[in-house]
């Protein structure tokens, strides 16, 4: 064998050759056949174990709400989904308008009854005309600034609504979908503030592909390939439903890994996390921002302590927690935005659990009804009294 | 096209049976066309650039063969080259030249503006087929090599499609023989070649693609915020998200081209196990490393090749003292070069350097390392090597060299130890990946092992396969390009 073979590869090519040909090919086929059989029995597993994403999320005893007044949608909670509902329909130019951003407490209700409401849906019926919601499931401020310049590229509410949560300072990333809904006209009005230009940045390269390659070449754009794999894609989907439902099994796949993680490291409902400084430092940033780019398009800005669970202790450290809410009123009051602290305003006995433990997160319908109408009280005393003009 | 993908799957059930099982002729009209078509399925128009080249590098290589003096010889040498170059320095490194010229300019006050009327786009794989064919002019102007009658021929050595867009980078004389004297696959190396294609397509579609969306979110974080850990944490991802997609892209590459009958030499031996710098690049990405040794730094080092030889300068023989200073020279140039190859961008320039500098620091410590305990020196040997590997990674995947650098630093400034900017699941994910990767490499050993009972054996490996198959069934997914694409 020639050196140039050789070169680091004797190894490789010895177990090549023996694998070849010095062992049964029968009993290599026959594992390999036996492979097959296993790897299909798991797809059908998963495929029979299928779970509801939002299940998946939120657990069994808490479910998405979707939001309705006068018979139209008044909330999205999915960043994809919000270009099929955002303005809501017959809405022009001047006409009253408020959003509600948020994380999953805006959608979601624990021990959902037949005629309960989220608090958006109570909102709207208040006040008589949309009150918005544009949730997200674990919003950073990042995120919900991108959801606001976003929404200011569509129409002009009066009032931006912002409930921040402790935990949401923990994150950073902005999500894949905000770079499919985002146009030329939501990045202008993203990037009034620099933060946005940034971020409008970040966002033109959320898309998979474009990250990778300054010049294009991994850009698929339209090609053969694309067009084939849309076809093939598409008439095995329609032949084969397990093929159709990956994505419910793999679901259920990361479910379990999930599970199985937290159980192995004991990470629970009531684990403590730390705060991550710079986390931390780029979503108040992003709050002052978001009050900023309100104010540019002449809205008012309402910021409030997301309500949490108290009859247990809460999963954050309370000394980072009380020091964060003095940090976030003050400013509130140096970038021109309302302040209200409701984190104790849902009652211990309107709270729930989720997958067996303390929900912090989620409350009861009723919870909704109390969250709306003081969130719309406090928007008509500061509108009687002047503030935040 | 993309081998992750529904339709390279249906592209290679109607290819590969009629390639196999065809006369001849068949066999040789599916292998010429069928790498126009796997390439044609990225962009049409560029398919004709890559037949140009190859045309100009398959005529040069016949004029070389059948010139009558040494000059003339050179001259069809220097006209392929020079076209080869001008081709991937147009398509590959003139925005780079731009941009660095814009730079010095800007340094002396002035501004320079140029708009070009359109955009330049890098074709697919421009790198390695043009290494492809590069090799075979390099290897006729040497005269280790007969020459390759037919352009058609060629275009099937330059275009086979499973090395055509991110290698491995053959040779002509590992892949025009094979298709002269064409062996159908043995039924061993048949399921053996199945068993790799999996392999692959679990190593890109599972474990490269899902480790992607952590390693994107953590370079998007500004870089002063990340501590020394966040620095590791990241270095290491991505040097296990290259490693899985590459090595991925490669194990499918030479599966489909066993399964077909042709053996390709293998391009990664677990890199990350090796002991020293040197030992990492004759692990990692290994046609590549011998490409730039035949071809690049023997001969900037003064080496000379046996005129006997078959496979070029692996047979080298130095006719001339060769001086250390010249081969450090030649060292760090093959790495600037080589890092250039990469990526049309001064991070990849610094990454070669970075590997110059500790191949050659290896190589002058070694009178003081052999001094140590052998244990010492394996174990001490692998932990430094990893992490120099997996450091020198930040420098390929930052967006910018001051982001590379500011990185570097605070990965290694204990004063940084505190900062920490990523969530916990980060630091979870890739102690997961390292520890995976050392337990499969373990059991991979031991497998091997002929003391171990065969069931054992037999059962290890259909669990195994049985696992990949259905998360390769699961997140096989259209898009996600290969990284190594873009060289």
């Amino acid at each position: 064998m020639s050196k140039d073979a050789h070169f680091s590869s004797e190894f490789e090519a010895a177990e090549m050759h023996r694998r070849s040909h010095h062992e049964q090919w029968k009993e290599r086929l026959a594992s390999f056949a036996l492979a097959i059989v296993i790897g299909m029995g798991l797809v059908a597993f998963y495929n029979w174990r299928r779970v509801i994403p939002d299940q998946l999320a939120l657990g069994a005893a808490v479910q998405v709400k979707p939001a309705f007044w006068n018979g139209m949608p008044v909330n999205g909670r999915r960043v994809d989904d919000y270009p099929e509902v955002f303005p809501p329909k017959r809405y022009k130019p001047g006409d009253d308008l408020w959003v509600w951003l948020g994380n999953s407490q805006m959608h979601s209700i624990n021990q959902l009854q037949e005629h309960d409401e989220v608090a958006v849906a109570h909102a709207s019926r208040i006040m008589n005309f949309p009150v918005f919601g544009l949730s997200i499931p674990n919003a950073s401020l990042r995120e919900n600034l991108a959801v606001t310049g976003w929404a200011f590229s569509k129409a002009k509410p009066q009032w931006v609504i912002v409930p921040v949560v402790f935990y949401m300072f923990r994150m950073y990333d902005l999500r894949t979908g905000f770079h499919e809904i985002y146009d030329d006209a939501a990045k202008k009005s993203l990037a009034a503030t620099s933060i946005g230009a940034d971020m409008a940045k970040e966002i033109e390269k959320l898309g998979s592909e474009e990250n990778r390659d300054a010049q294009g070449t991994s850009r698929l754009g339209f090609s053969l390939q694309t067009w084939s794999e849309e076809k093939l894609s598409a008439l095995v989907s329609s032949h084969s439903q397990v093929w159709r439902d990956r994505d419910q099994a793999y679901a259920a796949v990361m479910n379990d890994l999930y599970t199985s993680r937290h159980w192995f490291m004991g990470i629970r409902s009531d684990t403590k996390r730390p705060m991550i400084p710079a986390r931390l430092e780029a979503n108040m940033q992003a709050l002052s921002a978001l009050i900023d780019l309100a104010k540019k398009n002449g809205a008012r800005v309402l910021v409030y302590v997301a309500p949490i669970r108290w009859d247990v202790e809460p999963p954050y450290m309370l000394d980072q927690y009380f020091s964060w809410k003095k940090d976030l009123e003050a400013a509130c009051a140096r970038d021109g935005a309302s302040f209200v602290d409701l984190d104790r305003l849902i009652p211990d006995n309107l709270w729930g659990t989720v997958s067996d433990q303390v929900d912090f997160m989620h409350f009861q319908g009723k919870g909704h009804e109390i969250l709306a109408n003081r969130v719309t009280q406090e928007i008509r005393k500061i509108e009687a009294s002047g503030q935040a003009e | 096209m993309l081998f992750n993908s529904l339709t390279f799957l249906i592209f290679s059930v109607l290819m590969v049976p009629p390639a196999v099982f065809g006369p001849a002729w068949m066999r040789k009209a599916i292998l010429f066309f069928g790498g126009i078509i796997f390439y044609a399925f990225w962009r049409i128009d560029f398919t004709f650039l890559v037949l140009f080249t190859a045309f100009v590098d398959w005529y040069g290589g016949l004029r070389i063969y059948h010139a009558q003096s040494a000059k003339a010889k050179k001259v069809w040498l220097v006209l392929s080259l020079t076209m080869n170059l001008v081709v991937l320095g147009f398509f590959k490194y003139f925005y780079f030249a731009l941009g660095t010229t814009q730079s010095i300019v800007a340094l002396f006050g002035g501004t320079f503006e140029l708009d070009l009327p359109f955009k330049i786009i890098l074709p697919l794989g421009i790198s390695f087929y043009t290494f492809h064919s590069l090799s075979y002019v390099f290897d006729m102007y040497r005269g280790i090599v007969p020459p390759i009658k037919y352009y058609t021929q060629f275009i099937t050595y330059v275009m086979f499609w499973t090395q055509l867009v991110a290698g491995p980078i053959l040779r002509a004389h590992e892949i025009v023989p094979q298709l002269e004297n064409y062996k159908r696959p043995t039924k061993g190396e048949a399921v053996y070649a199945i068993e790799e294609i999996l392999q692959g397509f679990f190593k890109k579609v599972v474990l490269a693609d899902q480790i992607a969306p952590m390693v994107d979110a953590g370079y998007a974080m500004p870089v002063d915020t990340l501590g020394t850990l966040d620095v590791w944490v990241l270095a290491f991802a991505f040097g296990f998200q290259i490693y899985f997609d590459f090595s991925g892209y490669s194990s499918i590459a030479l599966g489909s081209a066993r399964l077909m009958g042709f053996q390709f030499p293998p391009n990664f031996n677990w890199p990350y196990l090796a002991t020293s710098p040197r030992e990492f690049w004759r692990r990692w990405h290994i046609s590549l490393s011998t490409w730039i040794r035949d071809y690049l730094y023997l001969p900037l080092q003064g080496a000379t090749f046996n005129k006997r030889s078959r496979v070029g300068l692996a047979d080298a023989k130095s006719d001339q003292p060769e001086t250390e200073t010249r081969r450090t020279i030649a060292l760090f140039l093959t790495w600037f070069i080589m890092g250039l190859w990469h990526g049309a961008n001064w991070t990849f320039a610094v990454w070669g350097i970075w590997h110059a500098a500790f191949v050659w620091l290896h190589r002058v410590t070694e009178p003081i390392r052999v001094r140590f305990p052998m244990m010492v020196r394996i174990v001490g040997g692998f932990v430094l090597t990893l992490m120099i590997e997996m450091l020198a990674w930040v420098f390929f995947r930052a967006a910018t060299l001051t982001d590379a650098f500011t990185m570097v630093y605070r990965a290694l400034n204990p004063a940084y130890l505190g900062v920490r900017s990523l969530r916990e699941t980060a630091y979870l994910h890739v102690f997961s990946y390292m520890a995976g990767f050392l337990i499969v490499a373990a059991a991979w050993r031991i497998n091997k092992m002929p003391q171990l009972p065969r069931p054992v054996r037999f059962a290890t490996l259909a669990c195994s396969h049985g696992v990949m198959f259905f998360f390769v069934f699961l997140l096989l997914r259209q898009a996600k390009s290969f990284i190594y694409f873009q060289f």
